[in-house]
C-alpha cells in the first residue's frame, strides 16, 4: 500500500490538460456560433463544452483521490460493468450519428468511451498480476480475450474507431509489460494475414470509407467531401490563420461535424500552421507528463495504468489529425480534450487524473508495511 | 524486478513515446506540405456575385391593421411559336385570368416572338399557370407593394414604384429601415485554389406600426370628402394630433389617389399639403398672438382695447374684416369676433422682437421635425430680412403675410392645448425588428408659452366656439376652437373674395384634450369663411372621435372627480 501526497500532484500536467480544454472550448465556439445564434445560452455547444470541462475537473480530482489499488483489486467487477454498459447500448441504445452508442438517457453518455478507461485499469492489473509470466503466450492470449468481448460490442454498434483505439491500447500496454518480441512479430504477421477476413468482415460505409481514402476519385457517393473540406480549412489557414472566428470555411458551413470530428480543421484553418503546431506541442506536453509518471510509478500497475492512458490520448489524437490532413481514412474519432462531446471528455479527464493518482502515489512508504 | 529488466520496459515506454512522435512529426510535416500548395487564381468577374433581395417591411396603424405590404407577384408572357396547342392555352388561362378567351387567342395569334399576357398576376394564379407545365409560357416574379386599403392615409404613407423606388411619406421617409439589407455572395478563392462563394443572407426590412389609427383616418376622410364636395373646395386638407404626445392620429388631403395604381392627371397631387405646402393660416393665427402677448405679461385676460375699426401700422391701414368698429373691447372678443384691429394692437404693444420670439418658439419658420419625407419650413420675414416691413407685425398677427403647413399649424395649437407643452409630431409609434422592438417615445419641443396663458386662451377658445355651437360644437362636450380665413391673391396680385382658404382649428374635451384637429380648404367656392366651411368637417370629426375614443361627456367627467 503507499499514501498519497497532493505535493506529489503533477500540476503541470494539469495546466496543459486545462489548456487543451481552453483551446477546444474557444475552437467549438467560433465552429457553432453562426449556427446557433438563436438557442439558449445553456445549449450553446462552447457552454455545453466548458460545463463538461469543469464537471470533469472534479472526475479529475476523483481519479487522482481513490487509490488505484483499490480499483485494481476490483478489477473483475469493473470488468462485468463495463460489459454490462456495452451490452445495455446494444439492446436500449440510441441512433446517434449513424451509430447506436448513447444511451437513451437524456444528456446521454457513450459508454464505450468510459469503456475504454476502465478497461485500460483492467487490462494493466490483470497485465501487473501476470507480468512474471508473460513469457508464456498464454497470458497474452488471455488478455487479448478480456478484451475481444468489449472490443466486439463496441464495433457492432458500430463504432469502429473506438473499437480500434482498444486495440491499440491492448497492443502499446502488452508492449509496455514486456511481451517478448517474437511474440509481438507473430502477432504482426496475424494481423497482415487477417487483413482479407476483416475486409469481408467490414461494414459496407467502412469498405466505402477505406476505398475512398485509397482512391479519392473513385468517391461518388460524396463521402470525401469532408476530408476534401478539411484539407481546404487547414489549408487555407496559411501559416498565421485567419484569426479567430473568421475562417471561411468553418463559419460557411463548407464543414461539417466541424466542432467534432473536424475541430483540428477549425484550427488549422483560424490559427494556421503555428495554431496547429502549438496545439501539437500542449498535446505532446501531456505525453512527457504522462510517460514520466509511467516511469516514476511505483508498481507495474500503477505503470500500465499510465502506459494505457498515454496510448489512448496519443492514438486518437494521431488518427483524428490525421484523418483531418488527410492521412488517414475517415473513422470518426475525436480529439481528446478538445473535440465537442462530454463522455469523451469526461472519459479523458478520468484517465487523466488516474495518472494523477499514480504520480501521487509513487513514493513507497517502506515504514507503513 | 532487477534493473536490467526495468531498464528494458522503461526504453519499451519511451519506445511507444518516440512512436507517436515520429507519426506526429509525419503529421506536422504534411501540415506544413498543405499551406504552400496552391496557386491562388483570379477571381471570376464580379458578375459572379449576386445579390439576393430582402423583404421590405410592412406598415401597420396603431392597432396592428394592415396599411402596406411587400408580396410577390408574376408577369405573364408568352413565346407564341413554342405553344403547340393554341386554342386550349387560351381557353385554360381565360378561366384563370378572368378574361374571355377570344381575346387571349388574338394576343397569342400575333406574329410576335414575345406577347406580355398580364402583369401583376398573383401567385396562385402563376402556380397554376405554371402547373400545366406547358411550353411557351412564362411567369417572372417581381416585388411589389401592396396597399390594401387603397387611398387611405395615402397621403402619409407615400409609395413604391415598380422598381422598387419609394417616394413620399413614410415609404421614403423610412425607406432605409423598411428596406433591410441585401444579402450577396462574393467568390472567393480557398487556399486549394477552389472557388467558393461567401453568402451574407439578407436581413429583412422592419415592420412599422404608426400612431394613425385605421378608424380614425376613415372618419376623417369621410368628413373631409363631404366637406370639399359640399362647398366644391379644390383641396382639402386634415390633420388631428394628439396634443399630449404629438402623434398624429389622421392626417389627410383631398383629392387623393390610390397608391397601388396611381393613376392621376397631375403628379403634384402626390405633395402631401398637410407637411410640404405652406398656406397662409389667417385668423387661426390669432391664437398664437393672444398666447404669446398673455405669457409675454403684455396683456392678460381683463384686458381691453379700443377698437376703432381702422388703425395704421408702418404707414399701412389695418382693417376688421368686418369694416366695422367694435369700440371697447375685451380680449375675449378680440377672438371670438375675430378682429384684425385688435391682434393688430396687441403685437403692436408686444413689440416686434418680442412677437417674433414666441414665433420662433412655437417654430413657425423651422421645420416641426415630423418623420415624413419632403417636409417644408413654411415662409416667416423676420424683422432683420431686407423685405420685413413694419406692418409685417400687424398683419402677420392675424395670419396674414407668411405661409406655414398645416402640420406647423397645429402643432403649435397642440401646444396650447397642452397647457403650453409644444410635442414633436410623429407618425411611427413602433419600429419591429425581427424580434427586436423599439418604442418611440414622445419627445417634448419646450415648454411655449406658460400653463396659466394656455388655459386662459383655451377658455376664450370655448368661449369663441360657443358663439358658432350650431356649426362646430358637440353636444356635452366643451369644445375649444377657432376660425381662419385668408385672402388669396390672384395672380394679378388683387384680391378676390371668393377666392379664400377657409380653415378651422380646435380641440376637444377643452380641459383635458384628447385630440386637436385641423381643418384647411382650399378655395371653397359655395361658402368663404372658415367657420361656415371648414367648420362643419371639425364638428363631424370631433363628434366621431369622441365616441370612437369613448370618451365621457363633461358632466360625467367632473362629476367623477
Amino acid at each position: 500500500m503507499s499514501g498519497r501526497r497532493w505535493s506529489d500532484f503533477d500540476w503541470l500536467l494539469l495546466l496543459a490538460t486545462v489548456c487543451t480544454v481552453a483551446v477546444g472550448v474557444a475552437l467549438i465556439y467560433s465552429a457553432t456560433i453562426s449556427a446557433q445564434a438563436s438557442e439558449p445560452f445553456l445549449e450553446h455547444s462552447y457552454v455545453r463544452q466548458l460545463l463538461f470541462g469543469l464537471s470533469g475537473l472534479v472526475f479529475l480530482l476523483i481519479g487522482a483521490a481513490v487509490d488505484y489499488h483499490l480499483l485494481g483489486h476490483g478489477h473483475w467487477l469493473l470488468y462485468l460493468a463495463v460489459l454490462g454498459m456495452l451490452a445495455l447500448v446494444m439492446f436500449l441504445g440510441q441512433t446517434g450519428f449513424g451509430a447506436q452508442s448513447w444511451l437513451s438517457v437524456r444528456r446521454g453518455v457513450q459508454p464505450s468511451e468510459l469503456a475504454k478507461v476502465l478497461l485500460i485499469v483492467v487490462l494493466a492489473k490483470f497485465l501487473a498480476d501476470h507480468q512474471g509470466q508473460l513469457a508464456n503466450p498464454i497470458w497474452l492470449v488471455s488478455s487479448a480475450a478480456i478484451l475481444a468481448i468489449p472490443v466486439l460490442l463496441i464495433y457492432k454498434q458500430p463504432d469502429l474507431g473506438t473499437a480500434l483505439v482498444l486495440v491499440a491500447i491492448w497492443l502499446g500496454m502488452i508492449f509496455a509489460s514486456g511481451a517478448r518480441l517474437l511474440h509481438l512479430s507473430l502477432l504482426a504477421a496475424g494481423f497482415a494475414g487477417s487483413v482479407p477476413f476483416v475486409w469481408s468482415a467490414m461494414k459496407g460505409y467502412m469498405r466505402e470509407r477505406v476505398l475512398v481514402f485509397l482512391n479519392p476519385t473513385s468517391d461518388i457517393s460524396g463521402i470525401s467531401y469532408n476530408t476534401q473540406q478539411a484539407l481546404i480549412s487547414i489549408g487555407s489557414g496559411g501559416w498565421f490563420g485567419k484569426g479567430f472566428l473568421n475562417g471561411t470555411q468553418s463559419q460557411l458551413y463548407f464543414l461539417r461535424v466541424r466542432h467534432t470530428d473536424y475541430i483540428f480543421s477549425v484550427l488549422g484553418e483560424e490559427f494556421g500552421f503555428l495554431g496547429a503546431l502549438a496545439l501539437l506541442a500542449l498535446l505532446l506536453l501531456i505525453l512527457w507528463r504522462i510517460l514520466r509518471a509511467a516511469r516514476m510509478a511505483q508498481d507495474m500497475f500503477g505503470r500500465l495504468i499510465a502506459c494505457g492512458v498515454a496510448v489512448m490520448i496519443c492514438f486518437q489524437s494521431v488518427v483524428n489529425v490525421a484523418v483531418n490532413i488527410g492521412l488517414m481514412p475517415v473513422t470518426g474519432l475525436t480529439l481528446p480534450l478538445v473535440s465537442y462531446g462530454g463522455s469523451s471528455l469526461w472519459a479523458t479527464l478520468l484517465g487523466i487524473g488516474l495518472v494523477e493518482g499514480v504520480i501521487m502515489r509513487h513514493r513507497k512508504l517502506d515504514f507503513s508495511s | 524486478m532487477n534493473s536490467a529488466r526495468q531498464a528494458q520496459l522503461y526504453r519499451r515506454m519511451l519506445a511507444v513515446g518516440a512512436f507517436f512522435l515520429l507519426i506526429g512529426g509525419l503529421a506536422v510535416a504534411k501540415l506544413a506540405s498543405l499551406q504552400g500548395l496552391p496557386a491562388v487564381q483570379a477571381l471570376p468577374e464580379s458578375d459572379e456575385s449576386r445579390s439576393f433581395e430582402p423583404q421590405r417591411g410592412s406598415i401597420f396603424d396603431a392597432h396592428g391593421y394592415l396599411l402596406a405590404v411587400s408580396t410577390t407577384v408574376y408577369d405573364l408572357a408568352a413565346l407564341p411559336a413554342n405553344i403547340t396547342d393554341t386554342l386550349s392555352t387560351a381557353g385554360l388561362l381565360s378561366e384563370v385570368l378572368h378574361r374571355p378567351s377570344l381575346d387571349l387567342l388574338q394576343l397569342l395569334q400575333q406574329g410576335k416572338t414575345y406577347i406580355r399576357i398580364q402583369r401583376g398576376v398573383s401567385q396562385e394564379q402563376a402556380d397554376t399557370i405554371l402547373s400545366w407545365k406547358r411550353s411557351g409560357l412564362q411567369a417572372e416574379p417581381r416585388s411589389t407593394r401592396v396597399y390594401p386599403n387603397g387611398a387611405l392615409a395615402v397621403c402619409a404613407l407615400g409609395f413604391v414604384t415598380e422598381s422598387g423606388v419609394a417616394s413620399h411619406g413614410i415609404e421614403a421617409k423610412y425607406d432605409d429601415e423598411l428596406g433591410g439589407e441585401p444579402g450577396y455572395r462574393v467568390p472567393d478563392r480557398d487556399s486549394m485554389g477552389g472557388l467558393v462563394y461567401r453568402y451574407y443572407p439578407p436581413h429583412d426590412g422592419v415592420d412599422l406600426y404608426l400612431t394613425l389609427d385605421r378608424n380614425i383616418q376613415h372618419v376623417v376622410e369621410q368628413a373631409l370628402e363631404r366637406g370639399v364636395r359640399s362647398t366644391m373646395a379644390s383641396k382639402g386638407i386634415a390633420v388631428v394630433m394628439d396634443p399630449r404626445t404629438g402623434a398624429i392620429l389622421a392626417m389627410a388631403v383631398l383629392p387623393d389617389y390610390d397608391p397601388n395604381t396611381r393613376i392621376v392627371s397631375d403628379e403634384s397631387i402626390f405633395v402631401n399639403s398637410a407637411v410640404s405646402e405652406a398656406y397662409e393660416p389667417g385668423s387661426v393665427f390669432k391664437v398664437i398672438t393672444v398666447v404669446s402677448a398673455l405669457d409675454a405679461g403684455t396683456i392678460n385676460a381683463s384686458s381691453t382695447y379700443y377698437d376703432s375699426g381702422e388703425i395704421l401700422v408702418g404707414g399701412r391701414p389695418i382693417r376688421n374684416s368686418d369694416l366695422k368698429a367694435h369700440g371697447e373691447t375685451s380680449i375675449r372678443d378680440l377672438l371670438a369676433k375675430s378682429l384684425n384691429v385688435g391682434s393688430a394692437t396687441v403685437s403692436g404693444r408686444m413689440g416686434a422682437k418680442k412677437f417674433y420670439e414666441y414665433l420662433s418658439r412655437f417654430r413657425f419658420g423651422q421645420l416641426t421635425g415630423i418623420d415624413l419625407a419632403l417636409e417644408t419650413s413654411g415662409w416667416v420675414r423676420m424683422p432683420g430680412n431686407p423685405e420685413w416691413h413694419e406692418s409685417d407685425l400687424a398683419t402677420n398677427s392675424y395670419g396674414q403675410g407668411l405661409a406655414v403647413t398645416p402640420l406647423q399649424m397645429i402643432s403649435a395649437i397642440a401646444a396650447v392645448a397642452n397647457h403650453g407643452v409644444m410635442m414633436r409630431p410623429y407618425v411611427v409609434a413602433r419600429q419591429v425588428d425581427g424580434s427586436q422592438v423599439t418604442e418611440v417615445s414622445p419627445q417634448v419641443l419646450r415648454q411655449v408659452v406658460s400653463s396659466e396663458a394656455a388655459s386662459e386662451v383655451t377658455d376664450i377658445l370655448v368661449y369663441a366656439a360657443e358663439t358658432v355651437a350650431d356649426i362646430v360644437g358637440v353636444s356635452g362636450y366643451s369644445v375649444a376652437g377657432k376660425s381662419g380665413t385668408s385672402e388669396v391673391y390672384t395672380s394679378s396680385g388683387g384680391v378676390d373674395p371668393n377666392e379664400t382658404v377657409a380653415s378651422f382649428a380646435g380641440y376637444a374635451p377643452a380641459d383635458d384634450p384628447r385630440f386637436a384637429i385641423l381643418v384647411v380648404l382650399d378655395r371653397p367656392q359655395l361658402e368663404h369663411y372658415g367657420t361656415r366651411a371648414a367648420g362643419p368637417v371639425f364638428q363631424e370629426i370631433a363628434e366621431e372621435m369622441l365616441s370612437l375614443m369613448g370618451v365621457p361627456p363633461d358632466n360625467v367627467r367632473t362629476g367623477n372627480r
